[in-house]
């Protein structure tokens, strides 16, 4: 099975140091917020931005994987996905 | 209490969504709707942030025992994607009831035909058939994904059930590859809402805290989860959404 040489190791790690960070982050701006302090708008701003990166970041795990495992097809599919969602972010969001 | 409120939202759609291999959209959306009073339109965009959340947190617990097709996540999500694109340009041209209804009745021979556990008449297998194998993949998240963005739904409840039935995949391999793949298609919406200031921002933040502890839960339950359980859940989750689509049309009708 082909499928078997794809390392997930480094998707595993990705995930987890990336929800940790995500879950500590926002429980802690929950945690503020119930006890009545003021938690800025910009602090959860940009804790949306870091989490919309982490996630197309997961891309380039995919293409390094994939890579590495000789699946080079898989690996430009990979970067195509990546192309993908940034042209339907443009799309819908400058022209349509 | 409202942030409990949102809280326990996020709890309970990382939950059933980490169950399922879903989103949790599905419960999200009614849940801020109705019991938050959240207004819809801004309901869509912080569920579909929080899907991003979700994928990230219970698909790791099928990554970890090898239960997602990593080929297949990739090869899928970006003809989903595309799909997506379609559908949702498709929607301002196909009548809104007429695709509704369709949908509805697509949904309810699809619940009863997962709760039965239909074997697929020809199981596709990767090793002899590499290329047919692929090209039904790529036609079915492509249709998938013209559904979901005709339709503005959430691509899971419709892809795990097909690539259950029609694919032939194990229950739980569909289930770790919708959970995955959910999160390249959420991305991508919620990125627009959010460069068009389309989330609230208040609302969120208690949403993931919620839905990141709920989707590591619910994915590690489903990891061990037995089929009928998922199967009676999944058949309940159709019905309900089939429901849910078509009540307002068929009363227009009506």
């Amino acid at each position: 099975m082909k499928e078997k040489l794809f390392n997930s190791n480094s998707l595993i790690k990705y995930q987890r140091y990336s929800r940790n960070l995500v879950a500590l982050y926002f429980i802690t701006l929950t945690l503020l917020s119930a006890t009545s302090i003021w938690v800025s708008v910009e602090a959860i701003y940009w804790g949306v931005v870091g989490l919309l990166l982490i996630a197309l970041l997961r891309v380039l795990v995919f293409a390094h994987e994939f890579r590495k495992a000789g699946l080079f097809r898989f690996s430009l599919l990979s970067y195509l996905l990546g192309v993908v969602i940034l042209s339907t972010v443009a799309l819908k969001y400058w022209i349509l | 209490m409202e942030v409990l409120l949102y809280l326990s939202c996020g709890l309970s759609a990382g939950l059933l969504g980490g169950y399922l291999g879903l989103g949790g959209g599905i419960v999200m959306v009614p849940f801020l709707t109705v019991l938050a009073g959240v207004d819809f339109k801004a309901a869509v965009p912080v569920s579909a942030t929080a899907i991003v959340v979700n994928s990230l947190s219970s698909s790791n617990e099928y990554v970890k025992k090898g239960m997602a097709d990593m080929e297949l996540v990739i090869l899928l999500s970006v003809f989903m994607v595309m799909g997506n694109i379609t559908g949702s340009n498709l929607s301002q041209v196909v009548p809104a009831d007429f695709s509704r209804i369709l949908f509805t009745v697509l949904l309810i021979y699809t619940a009863f035909s997962f709760l039965k556990g239909r074997k697929p008449t020809e199981k596709l297998s990767f090793e002899d058939h590499r290329t047919r194998y692929f090209m039904v993949c790529t036609v079915i998240a492509f249709i998938t994904g013209v559904l979901a963005g005709l339709l503005g739904v959430g691509g899971g409840v419709i892809l795990v059930p097909t690539l259950y039935l029609i694919v032939g995949l194990p229950l739980t391999t569909a289930r770790g590859t919708s959970a995955l793949m959910i999160g390249f298609s959420a991305a991508a919406s919620a990125t627009v809402y959010f460069l068009n200031n389309q989330v609230n921002l208040q609302i969120v933040a208690p949403v993931i805290a919620g839905i990141v502890v709920g989707g590591k839960i619910g994915g590690r339950f489903g990891t061990v989860a037995k089929p009928l359980v998922v199967k009676v859940l999944f058949f309940i989750v159709m019905l309900y959404l089939a429901f849910r689509l078509s009540s307002e049309s068929i009363m227009r009708l009506f």
